[in-house]
């Protein structure tokens, strides 16, 4: 059976803006995007140019957007794709400057990972008991113990440790579309993942703090893309939350998200409700207040403000056991 | 008549009151019936699990538990509420651990969770329990020659592993909603994609200008009007329209329509039942249109 | 023109090692890489690494296992080596991050693997390379280092028997770059590209053996071609040994273990070598299944599955549509490992002063005719540190050398040169004959006259290469030039290999003929050397093999 691939084209050496191709292919069942590129390549269009390397889902190299959504080509079957949109358009990742044709240039994605410290910190290097010692006649080593559960947050399945750095989650990340220069899922979930690791020699909390500093973790949009296309089941936005209920309860609370969050659990430890107005004062302070004058004061004159105090609801005793249990009551 | 324990969330019954109008409204003419939950609190803004995690769990339960004794399902009108507590719903159902400590913090408020209750969001509900063709049925005025673009949200689509109400890649829910009412769906690529509110009170340029260019898209498509099954996507995109507009730069003048308003058109509520004046951007231009619809 | 002290090319296990040994001392270390690190092709393995760390293990027992299971042609000296110091290069790896599953006494936990007398490979799930691999670049990104990614290495250069640099083309930009340096480590990785039906990634094109041996440098042992027993049917992607390590069962047509027959102690978890072609003749003698063997894993239980083969799994499902909690997984031999390598010492150090070479592209050789799985991942960090440290050794008395700047002029004029080509042929549809042939004939059994039917088809399509025509006659990242010139590399592997395989008269690990199938110690008991005679001929020479401890016996198991 025939199908047409439509692919992004664009080589700023000789072309003007980008155009689209149209290549007709035979399939055969398996078939995956990435076969069927290849099969273009070496058959038909030499010029179409993409990246690719290990096409069993490990080395990262060939994601791109299929039919508007950022997967691997390697691991995406033609047949269900043609059923869906009833062709196979593949363009380049988004969020990330267009190098030729499906590459792009993922220095800024490079440099996030590397902002984020990606290694253990507080290390000692010098430490005698930890010389390189290759074994004589007889001899035995012995190890350090680390148990099951100091690493159970990065032995499983879907944990973060298993990131190949495609970058989908990246090319799909709203709060990236709307500030370029938010670290973005893959970044924080490797934050999470230094974090986690019990080995970590973090003092003073530095990894948290300038986590939550402008750009960091609280500038997620909680659009849940990361999670729904990540091609290893990893759930970055799972992670930045993680990394958000950690930094509060670790009394990191100078970002205007930090604030933002601990002001609605406070609301709902009073009445059970979100208080719009106290969030909205809490987050962004006075000048945040300010700021949206003119926004509440038209809002406001077509009778959108909520009362300055709110009723509570029902059984709010329920509420406040809730949170006496968590021994989250405010001090 | 159905019946669905009503969970409107928190925006509904204050700054969005209108939305909670439109959905009693509609309730009516489509015979279902709401059984309020006046104990229900808060499902914590989509941001409570960064407080506690438990926390999430344990007032989420509550309200499935509250539902759960009533022997019914519960509604949303806001796609947080729905996304939350379809997640607490998953966890509490897949693991056990989670399902034990929770219920040992309900049974002291006298309440059990066993994993009954069904979460729908109205868009899904009508679609599945009442049906598109039994809505079509009802209407009394055709949204005919009105380009109508569906804007999603996020938290009715993803995470589908909590979600499962439509394909997160490629959703109809809304379109086919649309078409049934006689409206024409404007197909642009913005409308799976995130209005930005979650950070809306952290980085307003840059949250607004997610749904600044949403609308922007669906205006240059030929948009008359926009839709969302959100009420916190409408803050964005609605109450703070001129804000966005200045934050990408561009002119923006699209009504946005709550989702139960539009069906409410249809079944022939007016300016006034459907709360229109609470809007930012006019929505004169849409009834005028549509009084001249007349099935 | 770039200049550094060393230069390292290849980012994948080896090659990070070597840096960041280097660069933990402050050394001018650079990385060259044809894709960005973390793309290495070391990512993809899955099984485990091998350490005796056990109390009722020996690094010795070790030693042995790997001794026989090089069909006593590895060399002992080495092996000791790597052997001995592999417990000590875990625990340095797992102080740099890289994160192990834990057995129930807090230490790392191992399970069995093919050919070893121990559970002693150590595992994170069913992705060790790639856990390792993420680990050392982390490092690597802490010791600030520079790396050019996106850069082919075409030629190495040398001045008087020294070296003095590598010639790379930045496909990025369409330019060629000289970079000087006084040493070089080639860590390259290995040619699967060179068979159809391999493991191996598209990248897996055997550059820096080819370039190494067009500088002069011997190539080692090219014949052994390890054929690895499990990947899947259509697509020959890897199934970890670690699924057999586990428990699980190859079957044939009739639902058999038919390793009974071939290795009744050992059954599925004995060598490669002795797997594959147990496999390959059961399939040969009317006993598979379409053309596949059955790899059964449901016994093993959903949860066990869940835990430790879960990237199997998703592959399983993902590639051939197979649940393997529920259904048997078809599989078939397929090219994986290169042996044979660039010769080195157990230093890494070459024929060439100051040239390195480190990982699967070297041959030391602990390996020797076949290769116990999980030693690869072992050998790659091993000697990657000990060619760091030697390279740092002798950066305190290296001089300086000239650069010729001449042979930069030279690639580019050859680049050039093959851009403008407009041929008939299409270097993509050429690969594919080749690899098919190869397939077929320099397989995993092989025969005098089916060989010399190779080495027809590569002198056939050597001719044939003379009139490719390349597409793309840009310069921004122009990938349709890189593939046809590497390419050219798998030819002239291809080449060594098929007449390695016609020289070596005897069957030894993973080289079996059916014309010469037993082993013999007395004419055969040496290295093959291949080196390049002038431009165009391969010539032959041959090495002895340190025999320190284990002297030669009959392989069964």
């Amino acid at each position: 059976m025939e199908f047409k691939i439509r692919a992004y084209r664009f080589n700023p050496e000789i072309d003007e803006k980008p155009y689209y191709k149209e290549y007709t292919v035979e399939d055969y069942p398996g078939m995956t995007v990435l076969n069927a590129l290849i099969k273009v390549k070496s058959e038909i269009d030499g010029t179409l140019s993409f990246r690719r390397s290990c096409r069993s889902a490990i080395c990262g190299s060939c994601a791109m957007k299929i039919n508007g959504i950022s997967k691997l080509a390697c691991k995406t079957q033609v047949g269900p794709e043609i059923e869906k949109f009833g062709i196979i358009n593949v363009e380049p990742l988004a969020n990330m400057p267009v190098i030729r044709d499906l590459i792009v240039d993922q220095e800024s994605f490079f440099d996030k990972i590397k902002e984020i410290k990606p290694y253990l910190l507080g290390q000692r290097e010098d430490d005698a008991r930890d010389n390189f010692h290759a074994l004589k006649e007889g001899e035995k080593i012995s190890q350090p113990v680390y148990y099951k559960y100091e690493f159970q947050n990065l032995t499983g399945n879907n944990d973060t440790p298993n990131c190949i750095l495609c970058e989908c989650c990246y090319s799909e990340c709203g709060g990236v579309v709307g500030n370029p220069k938010y670290l973005g899922p893959a970044a924080l979930a490797k934050l999470y993942r230094y974090c986690e690791d019990p080995r970590d020699n973090d003092k003073n909390g530095s990894r948290l703090v300038n986590g939550s500093k402008p750009d960091g973790m609280w500038d997620c949009v909680h659009c849940q893309s990361c999670e729904e296309f990540c091609p290893k089941g990893i759930s970055p936005v799972k992670s930045i939350v993680k990394l958000h209920e950690r930094t509060i309860k670790n009394s990191i609370t100078f970002s205007a998200g930090a604030k933002h969050v601990v002001s609605i659990a406070k609301s709902i430890g009073e009445t059970g409700r979100l208080d719009e107005i106290k969030v909205a004062f809490d987050s962004g302070g006075i000048s945040g207040l300010i700021n949206d004058l003119p926004m509440a004061f038209g809002a406001g004159l077509k009778g959108k403000i909520p009362p300055l105090r709110l009723k509570l609801i029902k059984d709010m005793d329920d509420i406040r056991l809730a949170y006496k249990e968590l021994d989250l009551e405010e001090k | 008549m159905i019946t669905y324990a009503y969970y409107p969330g928190c925006v509904a019954q204050e700054s969005g009151k209108e939305l909670d109008n439109a959905t009693k409204f509609i309730a009516d003419k489509l015979g279902i019936n709401l059984i309020p939950m006046p104990e229900a609190s808060c499902c914590g803004g989509g941001v409570i699990d960064g407080f506690d995690k438990n926390l999430k769990l344990f007032i989420n339960g509550r309200t499935l538990a509250l539902a759960e004794k009533d022997g019914l399902d519960i509604m949303t009108i806001c796609n947080t509420c729905t996304l939350t507590l379809s997640e607490v719903n998953e966890e509490l159902i897949n693991n056990p651990e989670s399902l034990e400590k929770t219920n040992e913090y309900l049974a002291k408020i006298g309440l059990k969770y066993s994993g009954k209750v069904k979460v729908k969001h109205i868009l899904y509900a009508v679609r599945d329990d009442i049906g598109f063709d039994k809505l079509k049925e009802k209407a009394v005025k055709s949204l005919k020659g009105i380009n109508i673009a569906p804007f999603y949200g996020c938290h009715i689509l993803r995470p589908s592993s909590a979600v499962k109400f439509d394909d997160p890649e490629n959703p109809q829910g809304f379109e086919e909603l649309i078409k049934a009412l006689g409206g024409e769906p404007v197909s642009y690529g913005r409308r799976t994609k995130c209005c930005g509110f979650q950070t809306i009170l952290v980085n307003e340029a840059t949250s607004t200008s997610l749904a600044g260019n949403a609308i922007f898209e669906a205006q240059e498509k030929n948009a008359d009007v926009m839709v969302t099954p959100c009420p916190l996507c409408h803050l964005s995109l609605d109450t703070y329209q001129t804000v966005a507009a200045k934050s990408i730069n561009k002119k923006l003048s699209l009504p946005i329509l709550h989702l139960p308003q539009l069906i409410g058109i249809a079944l022939g509520g007016d300016y006034a039942e459907m709360g229109f004046s609470r809007h930012n951007v006019s929505l004169r231009g849409i009834m005028a249109k549509v009084r001249q619809n007349e099935i | 023109m770039l200049k550094h002290d060393v230069v390292i090319v290849g980012a994948g296990l080896a090659g990070l090692r070597a840096a960041v040994e280097l660069r933990k001392q402050g050394i001018d270390a650079i990385i060259v890489s044809k894709v960005y690190p973390t793309r290495s092709h070391s990512g993809a393995a899955q099984g485990g690494v091998n350490a005796a760390f056990d109390e009722n293990d020996s690094w010795e027992s070790h030693f042995f296992d790997t001794v026989k299971g090089s069909d006593y042609l590895g060399d002992q000296d080495a092996i000791e080596i790597l052997t001995s110091e592999a417990p000590a290069n875990i625990l340095d790896l797992q102080k740099m991050g890289v994160v192990f599953n834990r057995n129930d006494k807090g230490g790392i936990a191992q399970r069995p693997f093919g050919g070893q007398s121990f559970p002693r490979s150590c595992y994170y799930a069913d992705a060790v390379g790639h856990m390792m691999l993420h680990g050392l670049f982390d490092n690597v990104l802490k010791y600030k280092t520079k790396i050019l990614y996106e850069y082919f290495v075409t030629s190495l250069v040398t001045d008087n028997g020294k070296v003095s640099g590598v010639v790379a083309y930045d496909i990025k930009n369409g330019k060629f770059e000289g970079i000087a340096a006084k040493a070089v480590l080639f860590a390259t990785g290995g040619y699967g590209q060179v068979y159809s039906s391999n493991t191996n990634a598209l990248i897996n094109t055997g550059d820096g053996m080819a370039v190494s041996i067009k500088a002069g440098v011997p190539l080692m042992d090219m014949e052994f071609v390890q054929f690895h027993p499990t990947t899947l049917k259509s697509t020959g992607i890897l199934v970890t040994e670690g699924a057999r390590g586990e428990g699980a069962y190859l079957l044939n047509s009739l639902g058999v273990r038919f390793m009974s027959k071939y290795a009744p102690k050992a059954m599925e978890l004995a060598p490669r070598d002795v797997v594959a072609r147990a496999e390959q003749t059961e399939i040969n003698e009317g006993r598979g299944v379409d053309g596949a063997i059955l790899l059964d894993v449901r016994h093993l239980g959903k949860e066990r599955i869940m835990e430790r083969l879960p990237q199997i799994m998703q592959l399983s499902i993902d590639f051939e549509g197979v649940n393997p909690i529920y259904e048997p997984i078809p599989i078939r031999p397929g090219a994986h490992y290169s042996m044979g390598g660039i010769k080195t010492d157990y230093n890494g150090r070459t024929a060439i002063e100051g040239y390195y070479s480190a990982g699967e592209s070297a041959c030391v050789s602990v390996h020797g005719a076949n290769r116990l799985g999980g030693n690869s991942l072992l050998d790659t960090v091993v000697f990657g540190r000990r060619a760091g440290i030697d390279i740092a050794e002798y950066l305190k008395t290296a001089d300086e050398r000239k650069f010729d700047e001449s042979i930069v002029k030279r690639d580019e004029e050859a680049f050039e040169k093959l851009k403008k080509s407009s041929g008939k042929e299409r270097h993509g549809l050429l690969k594919s004959e080749l690899q098919e042939e190869m397939r077929a004939d320099v397989g995993v059994f092989r025969e005098e006259n089916a060989m010399k039917k190779a080495l027809e088809k590569i002198i056939e399509l050597k001719e044939r290469a003379k009139n490719i025509g390349i597409d793309d006659k840009s310069k921004t990242f122009n990938t349709d030039i890189v593939e046809a010139f590497e390419f050219n590399n798998i030819l002239l592997i291809a080449e060594v290999i098929t007449r390695g395989a016609i020289l070596r008269k005897e069957s030894r690990g993973a080289h079996y003929r059916t014309d010469f199938p037993e082993r013999d110690d007395e004419k055969w008991l040496k290295h093959t050397l291949a080196t390049l005679d002038g431009k165009e001929n391969i010539k032959f020479d041959f090495s002895e093999v340190a025999i320190t401890k284990f002297k030669p016996q009959p392989r069964t198991y």
